[in-house]
């Protein structure tokens, strides 16, 4: 038996349905990836889409250790083909849309990373 | 089914141990892929030899400073928020306890570029609590802005005054987008043109000089810097400190 059950528990469902709503609304709706601006040149990324989609995170930090720390800029790709490690020189050469393709997924999933901070974003909308 | 304590223990065990590595087995290893340049300058100990005979007139000098902090996107900021890779001080600035009271006139009133040392011995790497700044194999004190905390405890420990901290955002001097920037709160300095090395190309500073600054490898008896610092007298700032600078001033 609780004390003041009826303001306790009136309230402890308040809170719950505050707290929890948000996410119940969302719950079972299919989560609809953002619309990606295509990339700039006609090449295929540097490896497949669906490990960059899920891994460029793991990526871009192998990346800036190589090239800070070890001094290691060149890529070899799981496909034959070599790159520069460079993010400006190579990624967002081809991905030079931030709007359209970094930000517009990122915007989505809440990410908000700080790349940007220092590295230049590219211009074009 | 209940688990013993024993048992809950030895597999919460187990998965401490095996989870990680699976999880990283998971992650495809980008890292590994990542090789040294084929076309990259290599050394055992970079170093540079700066006459500054050659440098005595304004312009020149200028010029370097121009060259290096216009790629690096470096901003021109006044009074003692300044931030310089390569910055020009007086003959007794640049090496306390050199000159005396009758020094040659034409020495007293030079005026020396100065940059990092990138040290044998550096002192900023050794109190830089997150490994933002180190010393490569190649002699380079390199800086990662990507860990600078911005504590400062490198800055007090070069004795050189060769590090600049950050205290506003320097975007506005954004102009070349191939170099990134450095955000308010990090230390910066030169960084001898480590990229440029890796694309095979000597530092910024080296071509603008138009020869009075020179290059190369202390380990290699043949290299630039090693016959003309045995051709000529070369000095070291503050040497006695022991951090063995690698940047040699011939006066």
């Amino acid at each position: 038996m609780i004390y003041n059950a009826g303001y306790v528990l009136p309230g402890l469902a308040l809170f719950a349905a505050l707290v929890l709503g948000p996410f119940l609304l969302a719950a079972g709706g299919p989560y609809r990836p953002p619309a990606l601006t295509p990339a700039e040149k006609g090449v295929s990324c540097i490896e497949e889409r669906a490990v960059m989609a899920a891994g460029h995170r793991v990526l871009l930090f192998a990346w800036r250790d190589a090239a800070v720390c070890r001094n290691s800029r060149l890529y070899l790709a799981s496909d034959g083909r070599s790159w520069t490690v460079s993010l400006e020189g190579t990624c967002l050469a081809c991905h030079s849309r931030k709007a359209g393709f970094c930000d517009s997924c990122h915007a989505a999933n809440l990410v908000t990373p700080s790349c940007w901070g220092c590295h230049k974003a590219p211009e074009k909308p | 089914m209940i688990l013993s304590r024993r048992r809950f223990l030895g597999l919460a065990a187990a998965a401490v141990t095996t989870l990680p590595a699976a999880a990283a087995a998971a992650v495809a290893d980008f890292g590994g892929r990542c090789r040294t340049s084929p076309g990259a300058l290599a050394a055992g100990q970079w170093a540079m030899v700066i006459d500054s005979r050659r440098l005595a007139r304004p312009e020149r000098r200028a010029a370097v400073i121009a060259a290096c902090h216009a790629f690096h996107n470096v901003p021109d900021l006044p009074g003692p928020r300044r931030v310089a890779w390569i910055e020009q001080h007086s003959f007794a600035e640049t090496f306390p306890g050199l000159p005396s009271a009758f020094s040659p006139a034409n020495l007293a009133d030079r005026i020396f570029l100065t940059l990092c040392n990138h040290c044998r011995n550096p002192p900023c790497v050794r109190v830089c609590p997150t490994g933002a700044t180190f010393r490569r194999q190649d002699g380079i004190v390199g800086m990662d802005s990507h860990r600078c905390i911005g504590c400062r405890y490198c800055m007090a420990a070069c004795p050189f005054g060769a590090r600049s901290f950050n205290f506003e955002d320097p975007r506005p001097a954004a102009v070349n987008p191939v170099y990134p920037l450095r955000e308010r709160g990090v230390v910066e300095k030169c960084t001898f043109c480590a990229g440029r090395l890796s694309e095979g190309r000597l530092p910024l500073c080296v071509e603008a000089a138009d020869g009075a600054i020179a290059f190369g490898d202390l380990a290699d008896p043949a290299s630039s810097v090693r016959s003309l610092l045995a051709e000529n007298f070369a000095v070291r700032r503050n040497p006695g400190l022991g951090t063995e600078p690698g940047v040699y001033y011939i006066l």
